[in-house]
């Protein structure tokens, strides 16, 4: 079987749309006349998957209509991901200067170039102009060091 | 003059000092952030969202309008000089512009390109200005079956002339209603898909999803293809453009300015179709057509100012019905609500300054733009030559400073890298982003007046095609999807929104 492009966000709609109907129908249903907080997500959630549905069935039949899929480089993905969620763990208690610092160097293993020299350039003016901006120019309310 | 004096309160506020000076800074970093290769106008708006949050509300729309204009004319520096759109409606302007700068004339395709897009801004901006009052008049007239069919025309329109299939485009849009509708239900208190996550009770907050559905993935791909830039900055020599130049150009300027206003009024149609659509007028009808892709100057003026034009004329909806035709009016939309502002037609009433400041200060943006860039060029093209190593980075550090300052918690900075690997998904499987965006920001406006109809109606469905308004929304969206179903018409849109990325 091919892993087209097609098939696999089918999927993903299928999955999304049955999900939702099925989370959305714990909660009250009601009439048409008068919609409870159920109606209006399962019947979105049903479209959605009867939807993803009908991609799978046209990548299954025809899967020359769609491309395959290109594999994912892993790597950004999980080093911009990484350095985003440190940054969210140590805003609150570590202040803005060590998340930052954080999030440029986790960051930087994204990517595959440069130096360190590079690197500790590029960290003290991030950190310097954002500072500068966030809370000296628009006045944020954020702790610089613990 | 009704007009008049409703002009004289918008440059009344726009001509303010701080206003003007936020106009200025709003083109001027727009522009700045806007001519990055590898930044599109979507990311550079969530990007700079944050600037504006301690701004009062005409001052954070205006400066926000003006990183608007200076993200799209960036865009089209970039495409002229490296070869590369930003975004898909300035693919075209690479087909001959990056031909002229070749051939050393980047000069005069810039300029034309701004004069192009001069023209164009002062027409959109005089439409929006006309229809404006009698738009929100009719819009007010609007009763919920009206609101739910025209949502529903926008949804459709928008997922249908993406690139892509139209069940993966109107699929995405429903499954962005599906998002959008995360948190309180207003009509009966309860909690929906929450999760038990106490950040979501008020809903997935707006920036967060539009950061990480665009920034991160755009990031990541970035990441995934090595770069390749070649600049053709050496030859910048003479930038006026000849008499000849003007000559050929200022009828396609004309022409384009009329196609990019049509197709920016057009709830989803938008300037990717506006700039193509007026490439293929003015080839169709040059005497010589086989310039065409070699640096004709008419195939830069067309469709830079067909592209200046709807991204004017696209405020019309958003700001008169509160319905955002593109990704990138929905960011703005998604800002005005920040400000604490509903859109929808009683802004123009409750808020009269805010709505005439803003376009009085759209014609200052333009105007703005022709003074800054043109004298600004050596600038630009040393951003050019900053290597993506260096920006990915600065554009996390503003993406999570934006995204905590909203409500000071880390959950949504953790949102954002779900919505980010969400977004690389749709990347992977070739699905749009931005009916997504649409579909988030429209959806419980939909449910609120799909739910009011339906109790007007006692659970009939009739009510929406008794109403003829509503009837005339509903019919125009089947036109929509049955044309699509035409395959020459489909392959026609295949042609025209056509990435070359």
């Amino acid at each position: 079987m091919r892993l087209t492009k097609d098939l696999l966000s089918g999927v993903m709609f299928l999955a999304f749309g049955i999900g939702a109907a099925t989370v959305a129908y714990g909660y009250q249903f009601g009439t048409p006349a008068r919609m409870g907080s159920g109606f209006f997500p399962v019947v979105i959630g049903v479209i959605v998957a009867i939807m993803g549905f009908a991609l799978v069935v046209r990548a299954l039949v025809r899967p020359e209509s769609s491309e395959p899929v290109e594999l994912p480089q892993f790597r950004p993905v999980f080093f911009i991901g990484l350095a985003i969620v440190v940054f969210g763990l140590l805003i609150e208690d570590a202040g803005l200067l060590a998340s930052l610092a954080a999030l440029i160097i986790l960051a930087r293993f994204a990517g595959r170039e440069g130096g360190s020299l590079e690197l500790a350039i590029m960290i003290i003016t991030l950190i310097a102009i954002a500072v500068a901006i966030f809370v000296y120019g628009l006045n944020l309310r954020m702790k610089l060091v613990p | 003059m009704e007009l008049l004096s409703d002009l004289a309160i918008g440059f009344g506020v726009a001509f303010t000092l701080s206003n003007l000076a936020y106009c200025v800074l709003g083109v001027f970093v727009g522009t700045l952030i806007g001519v990055l290769p590898g930044v599109g106008p979507l990311v550079t708006i969530a990007v700079l969202l944050p600037l504006t949050f301690g701004l009062p509300p005409e001052a954070a729309m205006i400066m926000l309008a003006g990183i608007y204009y200076g993200a799209a004319y960036g865009g089209s520096t970039t495409a002229i000089l490296v070869n590369l759109p930003g975004e898909s409606s300035a693919a075209v302007t690479c087909l001959d512009g990056y031909q002229m700068a070749r051939q050393g004339r980047a000069g005069p395709a810039l300029a034309i390109s701004a004069i192009g897009s001069f023209v164009a801004g002062c027409f959109g901006t005089f439409l929006i200005a006309i229809v404006a009052v009698p738009l929100t008049e009719l819009a007010l007239r609007f009763g919920a079956p009206e609101f739910c069919s025209l949502i529903v025309l926008a949804l459709i329109a928008t997922a249908v002339l993406v690139r892509g299939s139209m069940i993966k485009g109107i699929a995405v849009a429903l499954l962005g209603v599906l998002f959008g509708l995360a948190g309180i239900d207003v009509t009966s208190g309860v909690d929906r898909f929450t999760f038990g996550i106490p950040g979501l009770i008020d809903g997935i907050p707006f920036v967060v999803v539009a950061m990480g559905l665009f920034a991160f993935s755009e990031i990541i791909r970035n990441l995934e293809h090595t770069e390749h830039r070649e600049v053709y900055s050496a030859k910048i020599t003479g930038l006026m453009p000849t008499m000849r130049d003007l000559k050929d150009s200022w009828k396609p300027i004309l022409r384009g300015t009329a196609v990019g206003s049509f197709f920016g009024i057009l709830p989803g149609a938008g300037q990717t179709i506006a700039s193509f659509g007026s490439y293929a007028v003015e080839k169709k009808i040059s005497k010589t057509p086989e310039r065409f892709g070699r640096g004709a100057i008419e195939g830069v003026a067309g469709p830079e100012a067909a592209n200046n034009a709807s991204a004017q004329c696209a405020f019309i909806p958003t700001l008169t019905l509160g319905i955002p035709g593109s990704g990138t009016m929905a960011l703005m939309l998604g800002a005005l609500m920040i400000q604490g502002i509903t859109p929808g037609p009683r802004v123009l009433t409750s808020h009269p300054e805010l709505f005439w400041g803003l376009i009085a200060s759209m014609w200052i943006g333009n105007l703005l733009l022709v003074i800054l860039n043109l004298p600004l060029i050596g600038l630009w093209v040393s951003m050019l030559k900053i290597p993506y190593r260096w920006l990915y980075p600065i554009i996390l550090v503003f993406s999570c400073i934006g995204i905590y300052a909203v409500n000071h918690s880390a959950i949504d900075v953790w949102l954002m890298v779900m919505f980010g690997i969400l977004g690389y998904v749709f990347l992977k499987l070739d699905v749009e982003p931005a009916p997504f965006i649409l579909g988030f920001l429209l959806g419980p406006m939909l449910e609120i007046n799909f739910r009011r109809a339906m109790l007007l109606s006692r659970g009939s469905f009739d009510i929406f095609v008794t109403h003829p308004i509503s009837a005339a929304f509903l019919l125009a969206a089947a036109g929509l999807i049955i044309l699509m179903v035409v395959p020459t018409i489909r392959q026609k849109k295949e042609e025209a929104v056509l990435e070359d990325d």
